[in-house]
């Protein structure tokens, strides 16, 4: 059961708005290495993980990823807040501004919108942790790139912060892909 | 919003950080009795500084799981997007 | 490189490529220690409570380490 803590786990803030920025950090959101696509594989995979080490690591990083991904739609609707049609034009957010005002909508950067063939959920467990360590690592490396992409001081705080997220994350499910292959052994030696 | 209540936020978020990244940790370390003792220490801390805030702004969970002052205070602004930091 | 040859084992080939198999064709993430951590309000400006596991980016680190 999932209750809602009316807060953000991390203070989000930003210098100024920026629409440019907005449409990158929607990969975050709707993308398939974004918190969403991150969330929803977690919490699908935990139902069949052998060992309580996995089930809860899976529920407590799931829940955890579903309030990143509240911190990137914080992020994206300060960014569009406020922005004007020229602003939007110039910024090439014409395309999305067209078809949902400044909105929240899972999607990608491009607007392709957020599908369930991102993620994976399949019936073995060392396969399922092996997926959430990669995706880990790839939401990494999308911090990296979006921290390129912005000068704001504000925003590059809470995109560190996130980064620094996914690098425990990975270390985290390493150990249970640990525990899990333990239990592997164990089973087959009776 | 004003600055008491931002802090008083700000301190809330820090402890609740810790309880978290504690928690992770012992996912996978369940028989590690030192960050066991630190993460009952951080949930005390934390459960009393959410109802002095609670007691104050209004209730910071709902389904129950705090109470609330007369108007129904849960639909209150700001919502977590709208507060600037 | 030997040729394995099943009949001629004298057992202790057997175990050892018993135990390669256990152990190839894995990946290891090694586990961590709980040595210390940050204070509280520079763990939430680094991302975690544990030092080690900081790996900022650009590369810089944050001080105030609390051994605990």
């Amino acid at each position: 059961m999932w209750i809602y803590e009316k807060k953000l786990e991390y203070p989000v803030k930003v210098s100024c708005k920026d629409p440019r920025m907005a449409r990158y950090v929607l990969t975050q959101l709707g993308g398939p290495d974004g918190e969403l696509s991150a969330s929803i594989r977690y919490l699908h995979q935990r139902y069949t993980m052998p060992t309580q080490t996995s089930k809860a690591l899976l529920t407590d990083i799931g829940t955890e990823e579903l309030a990143h991904w509240e911190m990137i739609c914080t992020m994206v609707h300060m960014l569009m807040k406020g922005a004007t049609i020229e602003e939007i034009k110039r910024d090439d957010m014409g395309s999305i501004y067209a078809i949902r005002d400044s909105a929240i909508y899972p999607s990608d950067s491009m607007g392709n919108p957020w599908t369930a063939a991102y993620i994976q959920s399949t019936g073995d467990p060392v396969a399922n942790l092996h997926e959430d360590m990669a995706a880990e690592q790839k939401a990494r490396a999308v911090y990296e790139n979006l921290l390129q992409l912005t000068d704001d001081p504000l925003l590059k705080d809470a995109l560190r912060f996130l980064r620094e997220r996914e690098v425990v994350h990975f270390q985290r499910f390493g150990e249970a892909l640990r525990s899990v292959e333990e239990y592997d052994r164990a089973k087959k030696q009776y | 919003m004003h600055k008491e209540r931002l802090d008083m936020l700000k301190r809330i978020q820090e402890v609740e950080f810790a309880c978290i990244d504690l928690n992770l940790y012992l996912d996978t370390h369940p028989t590690d009795q030192r960050a066991l003792m630190d993460y009952n220490a951080y949930t005390c801390q934390l459960m009393m500084l959410k109802r002095q805030y609670e007691c104050q702004y209004g209730p910071l969970k709902n389904f129950g799981c705090s109470q609330s002052q007369y108007p129904w205070k849960w639909i209150d602004d700001p919502w977590p997007w709208e507060i600037e930091y | 490189m030997k040729e394995y040859e099943c009949i001629h084992d004298n057992g202790y080939m057997q175990q050892n490529l018993e135990m390669l198999r256990y152990m190839l064709a894995k990946a290891y993430v090694p586990y961590q220690m709980y040595n210390m951590k940050y204070p509280l309000d520079k763990a939430l400006m680094a991302g975690t409570l544990f030092p080690e596991l900081v790996k900022p980016w650009p590369p810089y680190y944050y001080e105030d380490v609390v051994k605990k």
